[in-house]
């Protein structure tokens, strides 16, 4: 276990760069430690997001990669040590599970709850729990990697 | 408790890895990993570790471990065999 998700102390994160993102592509307004190995990202949906006008033109949804993506960089601060070193990037490997289990509107907070279920090596196995509105909208489980992986030649 | 067969962990293999050839090819010391043998990555190595620990209940500890005790299926069924608690007769 790495040091920083050992101090045990709930830690309230306000912070425009929790995560190595630029300003459009970032996925976590607020990150809040829970657990020694726990904690919980807040996304506010923007209605004005550009996505939300073609996804779907009339009926807006939260695309669906994007609550993954949420998960992700939910992970990814956990990861990182509540965002203490945001220069030093994780990265998706795997979505090894993920269900989508209601729609998610604009205007909504998406909720990730991240629990670090098994590191080994640079890899990191995280269970997510997404809701948003007090209900439960997407579960699962991601790998993420402190390295990036070669791509391997078919 | 499971025994540990050269079948029983092909099987895990082909429940838990992406596998890029016939599972059926993939002998007792056929390599894991490697361009020559069944070529796993690190994901596929960790999801093993997991199968490994949930069928057997006997943990693959570190990334060390996992390179030794993963190198074939012979190699990880005797390291599995030699972790399991003796049989009652």
């Amino acid at each position: 276990m790495v040091s920083f998700l050992t101090d045990g102390l709930s830690r309230m994160i306000s912070n425009q760069a929790l995560t190595p993102h630029g300003p459009g592509f970032r996925f976590i307004d607020r990150f809040e430690k829970i657990g020694p190995a726990e904690g919980m990202g807040w996304k506010f949906l923007d209605p004005s997001a550009g996505f939300f006008a073609d996804h779907f033109p009339g009926n807006p949804l939260m695309p669906a990669v994007l609550v993954v993506e949420c998960a992700a960089q939910a992970a990814g601060v956990l990861l990182m040590g509540d965002g203490k070193n945001p220069t030093t990037p994780v990265f998706l490997a795997s979505i090894d599970q993920f269900r989508i289990l209601t729609p998610i509107s604009p205007g909504e907070t998406l909720e990730t709850r991240v629990l670090l279920e098994k590191e080994f090596g640079p890899l990191a196995i995280c269970a997510i729990e997404c809701s948003a509105s007090g209900r439960a909208v997407a579960r699962g489980k991601i790998t993420l990697s402190r390295e990036i992986t070669k791509p391997h030649s078919s | 408790m499971y025994e540990a067969s050269v079948e029983s962990l092909r099987e895990i293999l082909m429940q838990n890895c992406m596998l890029k050839i016939d599972p059926s090819t993939i002998g007792e010391e056929t390599p894991l990993f490697g361009p020559e043998g069944v070529g796993l990555d690190s994901l596929d190595a960790l999801q093993i570790v997991i199968a490994v620990e949930k069928r057997y209940g006997i943990a693959i500890g570190d990334p060390n471990t996992a390179k030794d005790a993963l190198q074939s299926l012979g190699v990880l069924r005797d390291w599995i065999q030699k972790r399991l608690p003796p049989q009652a007769v």
